[in-house]
């Protein structure tokens, strides 16, 4: 006589057959639910700690700019006239004017040349000088350039020297760049002024800064007929 | 045994979700703190383009302090005709970074040996050549010297 399986197996195995289908079951459908979990508590987790990084990137943002609030303004002004935007020829020229007659020397000559690009964004202008005086006055005279604001170099000094007096050409070369045109995003950390730009800094603010004349608009006045 | 597991599978369901929620609840906060500093930021605009253009003026300041200057070349100079004697002209000189090319009259040999001994001296050159040497009967000696800054 042929038995049947439900007969084959024993009534012991068969009470423990539906729980571990179960079981098994509640396993495979854990290991599932939790990957997904798990994969979602992950992302969670790291968009998190994005969000903390970037909340740290703006406090320490918001807590630099409101610590420099009140003393960038002075710094603009010392690094502006220092580095202008725009070709300082003129203003380099009517300071190198200004500190002749403080070193008692005589420009007998003033030539400027045209603007040239260097291979950053800086771009200079030369002016080529001709000075007449005693020689300690014009060496006296040389050393002082690098006093002045705009920022300059002296290229390359001639000086001659007969009978009494010295006659010298020497070629200053000031500069100037563009201005920066955009903003880092907002969640980009600030940079703040090391030690060595704020010493920088200081000499930049201690050069002398050309005399700049605000004209005041004249006011309306009645013109007269000339025919009354 | 089922129920163990049930249990388990629940109790760990529901550690999972609070943990979900409390990372919402922290998630949300910090944009919502983002959005306020973002706002502060935004008041403080004008400070950050200042620095920006200060931070940029600097950079350009500091390559302009590496670029070449006879400025040292012209103080050393300047150092030179303070110490030499004074029956000595300096008739030229010619100012080019690294060197100095100098032309000096002296009026007889005893100034002459008093200009070489105030120059042996100098510290500041790295070397310092004999260019041409030549007597004038009527000028006296005149020397070419070229000066190597260190």
């Amino acid at each position: 006589m042929k038995k049947t399986l439900t007969e084959i197996v024993s009534p012991n195995i068969k009470a423990l057959g539906v729980p571990i289908v179960i079981l098994l079951v509640l396993i495979v459908l854990s290991a599932i639910s939790y990957k997904i979990a798990f994969s979602k508590l992950s992302a969670q987790r790291e968009e998190l700690t994005t969000a903390k990084n970037v909340e740290k990137v703006l406090i320490n943002k918001e807590a630099v700019l409101s610590q420099i609030q009140g003393e960038v303004g002075s710094y603009v002004d010392a690094a502006a006239l220092a580095v202008p935007s725009q070709n300082p020829a003129l203003a380099m020229i009517s300071q190198l004017k200004n500190l002749a007659l403080n070193k008692s020397v005589i420009l007998s000559s003033i030539k400027g040349g045209s603007e040239s690009t260097t291979q950053s964004s800086l771009m200079s202008a030369d002016i080529t000088l001709g000075i007449e005086g005693p020689s300690v006055a014009i060496i006296d005279y040389l050393k002082a350039v690098n006093t002045l604001a705009p920022l300059s170099t002296l290229d390359r000094v001639k000086i001659n020297q007969s009978g009494g007096s010295a006659r010298a050409e020497a070629m200053v070369r000031t500069y100037f760049a563009a201005l920066p045109t955009k903003l880092p995003a907002m969640t980009e950390p600030i940079k703040e002024l090391t030690a060595e730009e704020k010493d920088l800094l200081s000499k930049l603010s201690q050069l002398t800064a050309p005399m700049f004349i605000n004209l005041t608009p004249q006011t309306p006045v009645v013109r007269e007929s000339p025919f009354d | 045994m089922v129920t163990i597991g049930l249990a388990l599978f629940v109790i760990i369901a529901a550690i999972l979700a609070a943990y979900f929620v409390i990372n919402s609840i922290n998630l949300q906060a910090s944009i919502k703190n983002q959005n306020t500093l973002k706002e502060s930021i935004k008041s403080l605009e004008e400070t950050e383009q200042r620095l920006i253009l200060v931070v940029d003026r600097l950079s350009k300041a500091k390559e302009i302090s590496g670029k070449t200057s006879v400025i040292k070349e012209l103080e050393n100079l300047s150092s030179v005709l303070a110490s030499i004697p004074t029956q000595t002209t300096l008739t030229e000189a010619v100012l080019s970074r690294g060197t100095t090319d100098t032309t000096f009259m002296v009026e007889n040999s005893t100034v002459l040996t008093q200009l070489m001994a105030s120059l042996i001296i100098r510290t500041e050159y790295q070397r310092i050549d004999l260019l041409s040497f030549s007597f004038n009967p009527s000028l006296g000696y005149i020397i070419s010297l070229g000066f190597a800054s260190k």
